[in-house]
């Protein structure tokens, strides 16, 4: 794959580094002469001096032939140019480093859409959805999340009480953006269709939103009573901003201790639902005063590591729950891996090492990728990417009639994933979720990829 | 919320307040009643309830904390609590004795005369004194004496083992900061404090006695008079002696702690450039002296041949009474001509200085806003001037104004409301009455106008409106905040 990066900070730098090592073919632009000097020696790659919202520059790199096109500069503005200039100049895929909220917000005007960009990372959301899935939903399943944790997988058990025991599926009704996805009922694995009967005791998976799913899951096992989850965060950083807007469920009560009179302001201005503290939290008193220690989560997300461990470790010595925390210098992450166990700590979140991952994962071209395996080979978890030429563009996923034991459970159009239904139409490029048994699982590929 | 340590302090004041209790027993005895007496008995049963509550406390508390590393949390929180706390159960205490010790009193007689000694504010339901006995007087007297300076200042803030928890404490209690002091401990400031709170008052019984007085009126009279609270032995309060010098003598000290005691003890000291720090107490002298010739003049103007040496002695010792919220009376002022009872009624509102015994919303404040006024009037046709206002040579900061103006409003806001429940409580009172009841309470006076007017008393209200002012009485004296704190559940629950 041909691969243009623009920038050479700490993630250009690092996703040249993983990228080249892969065999990708990678051109990285970068404006300080001494640093593309450096960068030239250290990698397979090629690295140009110049200018990444150049329009002459680009095209002199034959930008149009690039699959790829990456602008990681630390300026927003910066990098929605050169996207917006190589999408126009032809490139397949522009990705663009976005900080500022403002533009991933598309509910009253469509940025991407607007500057002809077909994504928008943020490291700091990416952090922020890492630090989020643990806090959402405890009982979560080790699947991975689908398009930046808007779809989740969790299992429960239908319990005694609940109104669904002995009702087929397709009169039952827990709304949108929620399915049910693989039933294990004794030792045998169901995929369930609409004439499928719930009985009691059966292990389901579901898929759905966070959000959904968590309200729901008192309906499938009334023993799970929806409790408020008192959450603390350390630092009121980009990270910060980025997680309070995952965590609205009203169950979150959710405190921001920042040291900085003005960001306090800025934060209780942005969120008039959470309580903003004026403090230092790397002071004990104040940790006492906030009755750490009946959190159930504390993450620490400011930019200066040492705190964030230190503060960690004592608030789990306080008797926070769950603590969690990020790590910005790559020189601390495998010694707070290594340590996580003895300090407490559930989750370390690097925001350079899952940016390079998700983008990874974005740019991977393999159209099939399993993701799990049922349990006594029962059937496939798929996720695939609709070729240009399936048969199934265009059609309706009522209309392109899957076989039976077979079920979509995801669906991810650009940017937007939804939990689909018989109404939605499948298009080049969107990635599904498919759940199939072993012997079906021919068919489904036949009919989706061609 | 960190119960065990409230519980403690609780327990502690408790033990304290059953040794007073104890002591004005013991008053009582020296002064002929018998062992036998009803109040007496009362005392006694007084004292084994307030210390069984003490121990049981005391127990359950070094039982958790034995189990508990918690002997170190003490914030703010918990300081409000404790201290919301204590004045609540203490005024429940403080009406025991005459409650346990009178035939005909009942309990919410004596919440009401409890209270009002608690907090200084010298209310009386006794229309007649002749049911009292020596030990009651001493226990109204010395109940105003521990009200005056606190409660908590009297027996917790020199524990030294809270250590900047008792500076919270103090805080939250008394109207100056822990920061006006002199001393970087504030156990040794709040001892400073005592003892010139205890030595004023020698010098007053002394100056009581050697002017005429008994030696047990004397005591009485030195205790109430330091406190600014305003319980005499007489009915006729200070019309009894009708003596010009124990009228002098009580003037003067009620003007010296409605001071600010700080002040006093840096003169004391010797410290000179104190003097330029004292611009509310020179405020106070000087509204003293000018509410004293503008009600003397205003009597002339209604009345010149009735005005004689005698009302303007009466004019002297009414003003001083009112403005340091003492509410001692010599002359019924409700005879006065109305414009002399409405600058008695402003003076109310406005009491003493911070730091001392005397109520109302306290001189500073009001200075505080009029700095607040004038630089807002010159910023209207002046706006790009930068403007800091000052006291002394201490600027203040726009959050310290906005406290002072909120505490304003919310105390003038409480005193709206309180006077709309009265009026429904007590629906025979007019406007007049009701309004002085309310803010005699709230501001910790004494005596009103009209119905509860100097010569009055409130034996005549329906009990609810009786507990409804003791209520206002301690949310006056502890500035709303330490007791209204205790009503918003949130600070019951942990944080989250």
């Amino acid at each position: 794959m041909k691969i243009i990066i623009v920038g050479a900070g700490q993630v250009g730098h690092n996703l040249t580094a993983t990228l080249s090592k892969e065999g990708h073919d990678v051109t990285l632009i970068e404006q300080s002469a001494s640093l593309c000097a450096k960068l030239d020696e250290e990698h397979n790659a090629r690295v140009i001096k110049g200018n990444g919202s150049s329009a002459s520059q680009l095209a002199e790199l034959d930008v149009d032939s690039c699959d790829a096109f990456l602008a990681m500069t630390s300026d927003d503005s910066t990098n929605v140019i050169s996207c917006s200039l190589a999408k126009g100049l032809g490139a397949k895929n522009s990705i663009a480093r976005i900080h500022d909220a403002t533009y991933s917000d598309a509910s009253s005007f469509s940025y991407q859409v607007h500057f002809g960009i077909d994504l928008f990372v943020n490291p700091e959301g990416i952090c922020a959805v890492e630090l989020a899935k643990a806090i959402r939903n405890p009982s979560r399943v080790a699947i991975e999340d689908f398009a930046k944790g808007q779809i989740e997988v969790q299992r429960i058990e239908l319990a005694k009480g609940s109104k669904f025991i002995n009702k087929i599926l397709q009169d039952l009704d827990f709304g949108a953006n929620l399915r049910i996805g693989v039933i294990e009922r004794d030792d045998s694995v169901i995929i369930p269709n609409g004439d499928t009967e719930l009985l009691e005791g059966d292990q389901l998976t579901l898929f759905g939103h966070p959000d959904t799913l968590f309200n729901q899951r008192e309906k499938f096992d009334p023993r799970q009573k929806i409790e408020s989850t008192s959450v603390v965060l350390f630092g009121g950083s980009e990270t910060t901003i980025n997680l309070v807007r995952m965590l609205t469920n009203p169950r979150f009560k959710i405190r921001v201790i920042e040291k900085d009179p003005e960001q306090c302001e800025l934060l209780a201005n942005l969120f008039p639902h959470i309580d903003v503290i004026h403090g230092d939290a790397t002071s004990l008193r104040l940790l006492e005063e906030e009755q750490i220690g009946f959190a159930d989560y504390f993450v620490a997300c400011t930019k200066n590591d040492e705190e964030n461990i230190l503060t960690c470790i004592q608030a789990s010595k306080l008797g926070a729950k769950h603590v969690q925390l990020v790590i910005n210098k790559s020189d601390y992450d495998k010694l707070i891996n290594s340590l996580k166990k003895d300090l407490n700590i559930e989750v370390v979140v690097s925001p350079r090492v899952t940016m390079t991952e998700y983008m990874r994962k974005y740019l991977t071209n393999i159209q099939l990728t399993e993701l799990a395996e049922l349990p006594n080979n029962a059937g496939h978890i798929l996720q695939l990417i609709i070729p240009h030429n399936s048969p199934a563009i265009g059609k309706k996923i009522k209309d392109v009639a899957l076989p039976k034991g077979t079920l979509l459970v995801a669906l991810l159009h650009k940017f937007k994933a939804k939990v689909p239904d018989g109404d939605d139409t499948i298009i080049t490029d969107d990635r599904l979720i498919v759940i199939t048994g072993q012997t079906e699982k021919k068919t489904v590929l036949k009919k989706l990829l061609g | 919320m960190n119960l065990i340590i409230i519980q403690k302090l609780l327990s502690i004041v408790y033990f304290a307040l059953s040794l007073a209790l104890g002591l004005c027993m013991l008053g009582g005895l020296i002064m002929g009643e018998t062992l036998q007496s009803r109040s007496i008995e009362g005392f006694l049963y007084s004292i084994i309830i307030t210390l069984t509550l003490a121990i049981f406390l005391r127990v359950v508390s070094s039982r958790a904390s034995s189990k508990l590393e918690t002997e170190h949390a003490f914030f703010r929180r918990e300081a409000l609590c404790t201290i919301g706390l204590t004045w609540l159960s203490s005024s429940l205490i403080g009406a025991l004795p005459f409650y346990l010790g009178l035939e005909n009193c009942s309990f919410v007689d004596a919440l009401f005369e409890g209270t009002s000694g608690l907090t200084t504010t010298g209310a009386t339901i006794f229309s007649e004194f002749s049911e009292l006995t020596h030990s009651l007087f001493l226990w109204r007297s010395l109940s105003q004496w521990i009200g005056g300076l606190g409660v908590i200042v009297f027996f917790v803030a020199i524990l030294t083992s809270l250590g900047a928890g008792a500076k919270i404490l103090f805080s939250s209690e008394s109207s100056v900061t822990a920061s006006d002091f002199e001393q970087g401990r504030i156990q040794d400031g709040v001892n400073k404090l005592l003892v010139f709170y205890i030595s004023l008052t020698g010098v007053c019984f002394i100056a009581y006695k050697l002017a005429g007085m008994n030696w047990f009126d004397a005591l009485n009279h030195a205790m109430t008079t330091i406190a600014t609270g305003g319980f005499s032995t007489h009915t006729e309060s200070f019309a009894f002696y009708n003596s010009p010098l124990i009228e002098a003598i009580a003037i003067l000290f009620m003007l010296i702690s409605a001071t600010t005691f700080l002040f006093l003890i840096r003169i004391l000291e010797g410290s000179k450039d104190i003097f330029k720090k004292g611009i509310e107490v020179y405020t106070f002298y000087g509204l003293t002296f000018f509410s004293i010739i503008l009600i003397s003049v205003l009597l002339m103007q209604s009345d010149t041949a009735a005005f004689t040496l005698q009302t303007f002695r009466d004019v002297l010792f009414q003003t001083s009474s009112i403005i340091t919220t003492t509410g001692y009376t010599s002359a019924n002022y409700d005879l006065w001509v109305p414009s002399a009872q409405v600058v008695l009624m402003f003076l109310m509102f406005i009491g003493g200085c911070s730091g001392s015994t005397s109520g109302g919303i306290k001189l500073i404040r009001i200075i505080i806003i009029f700095k607040a006024i004038f630089r807002t009037i010159e910023q209207t046709y002046r706006p790009n001037k930068t403007i800091i206002p000052r006291l002394g040579h201490k600027s203040l900061s726009d959050t310290f104004i906005h406290n002072v103006l909120i505490y304003v409003i919310l105390i003038f806001t409480i005193q709206g409301i309180s006077v709309i429940v009265l009026s429904l409580l007590e629906p025979n009172l007019n406007l007049i009455s009701l309004f002085s009841a309310v803010q005699s309470a709230l501001y910790n006076i004494g005596p009103g106008f009209d119905f509860i007017g100097p010569t009055e008393n409130f034996s005549l209200l329906n009990d609810s409106s009786k507990v409804f002012l003791s209520f206002l009485m301690i949310l006056g004296r502890l500035e709303i905040y330490a007791l209204i704190v205790l009503f918003i559940p949130k600070i019951w629950r942990s944080y989250s």
